[in-house]
C-alpha cells in the first residue's frame, strides 16, 4: 500500500450552504425532474427557435468567408458557433460537421499547421447545405458528417472516435 | 409550477454569444427563476458574483479576456471571493479533451455540453441541488471532488480523509471473496 499524504483537506457537502433552503430542495428537485418544467422550458426553445437558426445562418455566412479568406482563426470561431447552436435548434447534421471542422482545425493550431484548404471547403459546404436542409437532406447530412469525420480522422492520423465525438 | 426555490434562486449566466446567453435566460425564466444576472465574460462576471452572490452560475468556457476556466479558479480561489463553493456549471462546446480536463482542474462543478438540451440542463441544475459534490482542499487544487466513482482496482495512492473507510471497504470486499 503507498503512504497516505495528510496535505489534502476534505470538506463535506453539509459543511457549506446549500443551494436552495433544505426544506425546498425536495420540491424544487421534483418540480425540475418532472414533465411540466420539461414542457415549458421545451416552449422556450421553441419560441427561440426561428432567431436562433437565423443566427446559425449568420455564422455560416461568416464561416464561408472566413475559409475563402484562408483565416483559420476566424473560421474556428464560426464553426464553434455553429457547434454550439446548431444541435439545440434542430440542425444537427450542421452542428455535428462544425464539431468536426473544429476538431481538424483545432488540432492543426497546436500542431503550428496550416489546415489544409480542400478539407475546410468540404466542411464548410456541407455545414451550409446542412443548415438549410429539411429533414431527408438532414439524415443526408448525418451520414456526410460521419464520412468527414473519416476523412478528418484519416488526415490527423487519430481515431474515428475522437474525430466523430 | 410552485416551487419557493424558484422565488428567492438566483442565477448568473456567463456567456459572451448573446444568442445562447438570451435562450439560457429564457429557460431559466420558463423554470420560474426571476433573478437572473447576466455577462459576456469572466472578468465581468466576478464583479457581478461580488455584488449579486448568485446560488449557481452557468459559464460558458471561451470568452474574452477572461475565459470560464480563469474564471472559475478565481471563484473558487480568489482572496476575494465571496463564495467558493458556489456551484459552476461549464456549458461548452469544446469537446477536447485537453479544455474539459483544464476546467475540471479548475473547480467546476458540472459539465453540460453544447448542443444544450433541455432535459440536461435541468438534470444538471437539479444535480447540484440534489447531490451537492464534497469539496477537496490540497496544494494544487481547490474544488469540488474530482472522483466521481470508487474503482475497486485503484493502485496508487491514498490521500483522502475518508480513505481509511475505503481501506476498510476493500478488507472487507477480499473477506468476503
Amino acid at each position: 500500500m503507498f503512504p497516505r499524504h495528510n496535505k489534502v483537506e476534505f470538506i463535506d457537502a453539509k459543511s457549506y450552504p446549500p443551494v436552495v433552503r433544505a426544506c425546498d430542495a425536495a420540491s424544487f428537485v421534483t418540480l425540475l425532474k418532472g414533465d411540466d418544467a420539461q414542457r415549458r422550458a421545451g416552449r422556450a426553445v421553441l419560441a427561440r427557435t426561428s432567431q436562433l437558426r437565423d443566427a446559425v445562418l449568420d455564422y455560416v455566412t461568416g464561416l464561408e468567408r472566413a475559409a475563402r479568406d484562408g483565416d483559420d482563426a476566424a473560421a474556428f470561431d464560426r464553426a464553434h458557433e455553429i457547434r454550439g447552436l446548431g444541435g439545440t435548434v434542430g440542425l444537427v447534421a450542421a452542428g455535428r460537421i462544425a464539431n468536426g471542422l473544429c476538431i481538424y482545425l483545432d488540432v492543426m493550431r497546436r500542431r503550428a499547421q496550416r489546415a489544409d484548404g480542400p478539407v475546410v471547403a468540404l466542411h464548410v459546404d456541407a455545414i451550409a447545405r446542412a443548415a438549410q436542409a429539411l429533414d431527408d437532406a438532414t439524415r443526408l447530412g448525418e451520414k456526410v458528417a460521419l464520412e468527414l469525420a473519416s476523412l478528418v480522422a484519416h488526415k490527423l492520423g487519430i481515431p474515428l472516435e475522437t474525430a466523430a465525438e | 409550477m410552485t416551487a419557493a426555490a424558484f422565488d428567492y434562486l438566483k442565477a448568473l449566466v456567463v456567456e459572451d454569444n448573446g444568442h445562447m446567453r438570451a435562450l439560457l435566460r429564457s429557460l431559466l425564466q420558463a423554470l420560474g427563476m426571476k433573478q437572473i444576472y447576466e455577462c459576456a465574460d469572466g472578468a465581468k462576471a466576478y464583479d457581478e458574483l461580488r455584488e449579486r452572490k448568485p446560488d449557481f452560475i452557468l459559464t460558458d468556457l471561451s470568452m474574452q479576456p477572461v475565459d470560464g476556466i480563469e474564471f472559475t479558479r478565481r471563484v473558487r480561489t480568489g482572496a476575494d471571493s465571496p463564495n467558493p463553493y458556489v456551484p459552476i456549471i461549464m456549458i461548452t462546446g469544446h469537446t477536447e479533451r485537453p479544455r474539459v480536463m483544464a476546467a475540471r482542474d479548475a473547480g467546476v462543478t458540472e459539465f453540460l455540453a453544447k448542443p444544450i438540451t433541455v432535459q440536461n440542463l435541468l438534470l444538471r441544475i437539479a444535480e447540484i441541488v440534489d447531490r451537492p459534490r464534497p469539496f477537496v482542499r490540497c496544494e494544487h487544487y481547490f474544488g469540488p471532488d474530482r472522483r466521481r466513482r470508487r474503482d475497486e482496482d485503484y493502485a496508487g495512492p491514498w490521500r483522502r480523509h475518508d480513505d481509511f473507510r475505503h481501506d476498510l471497504a476493500l478488507d472487507d470486499i477480499a473477506v468476503r471473496r
